[in-house]
């Protein structure tokens, strides 16, 4: 198992070299180079900002210098500071957002998993029923709804018509002055919309795709094998088939990192929620390139290391992965 | 590949596509958005960009069934010329990115060795950033107008369909009717054209049918952010911005152009799932 590991920590070196390469490229790609951007969009460009940007970037140095350096910077996650007023460093800004951000993913994933994992098994040992239909139905309705305005109407609907939760923020403004159990259930309020949403894509696929592994597995001949031996339907489906069927599941949760991080941008906008995606906005906004560079390369590393987890997690289930 | 055979396993594709019903409806849904895009003016009388300061935010009437929006624009014109941004960007983006990942994958399945091994080794690093981040980051140092949404969109959007074509090109290239062209002496450039090219396209028209709802999905979004197309120039996406900041007193901002967009990704969505089952029943439940 270890070897596995070491083997797979392997393959992503030459995938960080390459993040490293290409969003160095893009830095100096934007149109002037970094220093121009800098000085066009920031007002405090002065003669000695730029130089501390010249230092900085070391556009005064060699090529193979400047990119040698960003690696540096990149493997130490020294991004620089912000443009935004407040120059504070970009490394800093990320840190502090990032929980709230992993936070709602990671609940959401969980609401996954409780949602479609029963869902999909239940369609897939009862295909073709009414209930099999009209969870298929909305399955296809899922993919299809833009999260943005599903998280409108149901804005729309509990927090102005119905007035049962909050719309916006992580907590409420009186929040401070709430009790220990008050200041949980306030934030368990703001929590559910977001993590609801942020979920719901995921919720849609996941389903469908648990109920077409189900379907694969249950005609396979053991299954065959178990029911022939007089087992009852439960035990045949929970013991025997569910288990196999959950196997890929786990790849599917790693890989889905990227499109939670990037449903982040849109729901935490949405919600006002001050995360990671909410931050990329805004550095997208007022281009604030040190901290677009900062979180894409930092997106890229999350999903990586999704990546990773999807690949051990699926191997410490599977033998067969570690054997081949 | 003769014309008869080939026009009659069109037919059979076609016959088979209309025995699915989910794909017909979905066929109709994308058609009623291609009419609508196309004559705008039939659906609405009303001009999309007239201010009129007497009747802002009215709700849906006889005069304007959805409605009007915060500058008393009616909201159902504002929609039909919607969706002609709308299926110009989807059709664009996901035009140019199917070109890319074909050239790719038929460029990396055929050859294969290093330039195989550094193009996929490029796909791998492009698939590691988050792609919403990416089209983001790029649009920050860019003026956003429908063009660059349509050229962003497409630039990261062709990776998923090069891993496709270099599988199909890898097994294509040892078959049979490949050695026997390489026999009457064609060149690479024929058989990677005329002999690799057509038989790859079944699962592309797939993934360029799904990539529209998805390059839909993801303008509507940036737009929604305001982002992506500018006002006043209508897209369904902008239009639900103004239904967020007036999401107190007027619904049908919000409701209607959802509705679009879910429609028509719901169509794209069934029609390429329909036209998978009917090339290669093979692949039918996947």
């Amino acid at each position: 198992m270890l070897r596995y590991i070491g083997r797979r920590l392997l393959l992503t070196i030459p995938l960080l070299v390459g993040i490293s390469l290409l969003s160095f490229l893009a830095i100096h790609m934007a149109p002037g180079g970094p220093i121009s951007v800098a000085a066009d969009l920031n007002p405090k460009a002065t003669a000695e900002y730029r130089e501390r940007m010249v230092r900085y970037y070391g556009l005064d140095q060699p090529i193979h210098v400047q990119y040698g350096r960003w690696l540096g910077r990149m493997a130490t996650l020294d991004f620089g500071e912000s443009f935004a007023p407040d120059g504070r460093q970009v490394s800093e800004k990320i840190r502090e957002r990032i929980p709230v951000t992993l936070t709602i993913n990671i609940l959401s994933m969980g609401l996954i998993f409780l949602v479609a994992i029963p869902l999909g098994i239940y369609s897939a040992v009862r295909k073709d029923s009414w209930f099999d239909r009209i969870s298929t139905v909305t399955v296809f309705t899922g993919f299809a709804v833009p999260t943005f305005w599903l998280a409108l109407l149901l804005m729309i609907l509990f927090g102005v018509k119905l007035g049962w939760l909050p719309i916006s923020g992580l907590v409420s403004l009186e929040h401070d002055s709430l009790s220990l159990a008050g200041k949980a259930w306030d934030r368990a309020r703001h929590l559910v919309l977001p993590v609801l949403l942020a979920g719901f894509g995921g919720l849609a696929g996941m389903s469908r795709y648990m109920r077409s592994n189900m379907l694969e597995v249950i005609r396979q001949d053991y299954i065959a094998a178990a029911k022939a031996k007089g087992l009852v339907e439960r035990q045949v489906v929970f013991r025997h088939a569910m288990r196999n069927a959950l196997l890929p599941v786990i790849t599917i949760l790693g890989l889905s990192v990227p499109d939670l991080l990037g449903g982040a941008v849109i729901f935490e906008t949405i919600f006002a929620i001050p995360g990671m995606g909410q931050l990329f906005y805004q550095g997208v906004m007022s281009r604030d390139v040190p901290l677009i560079m900062g979180i894409l390369v930092i997106g890229a590393f999350l999903t990586l290391i999704g990546n990773l987890l999807a690949d051990v997690g699926y191997a410490l289930a599977d033998p067969r992965i570690r054997a081949g | 590949m003769a014309g008869g055979g080939a026009h009659s396993m069109f037919i059979d594709f076609l016959r088979r596509l209309a025995r699915n019903r989910l794909a017909v409806a979905g066929g109709a849904v994308v058609l009623f958005f291609f009419i609508l895009s196309a004559v705008p003016q039939v659906f609405s009388g009303h001009d999309p960009n007239r201010i009129d300061v007497l009747k802002v935010l009215q709700p849906p009437s006889a005069g304007h069934p959805l409605g009007t929006d915060e500058l008393g624009r009616d909201v159902l014109a504002r929609m039909a010329y919607g969706a002609r941004i709308s299926l110009k960007v989807g059709f664009v983006a996901v035009g140019i990115a199917t070109c890319i990942g074909l050239l790719v994958g038929l460029f990396s399945g055929f050859y294969g060795g290093l330039a195989d091994a550094v193009l996929m080794r490029f796909v791998d690093i492009m698939l590691c950033f988050p792609t919403f981040f990416l089209i983001l980051a790029v649009i920050a140092f860019l003026e956003p107008s429908i063009y660059i949404i349509m050229i962003v969109i497409g630039v990261t959007g062709w990776m998923g369909v090069s891993r496709l074509v270099r599988a199909e090109t890898l097994s294509l290239k040892e078959r049979d009717f490949v050695a026997a062209a390489r026999a009457q002496g064609a060149g690479d450039a024929r058989i990677i054209f005329r002999h690799i090219l057509p038989n790859t396209l079944a699962p592309v028209l797939v993934a360029a049918t799904l990539g529209v709802a998805g390059a839909i999905l993801t303008e509507s979004a940036l737009s929604f952010l305001g982002i992506g197309v500018q006002p006043p120039t209508p897209s369904w996406g902008n239009i639900l911005t103004a239904g967020k900041d007036n999401i107190e007193f007027a619904w049908w901002l919000s409701v209607y152009p959802g509705l679009a967009i879910l429609l028509t990704v719901l169509g794209y969505n069934l029609l390429g799932e329909g036209i998978r089952d009917a090339v290669d029943p093979r692949l039918r439940g996947r």
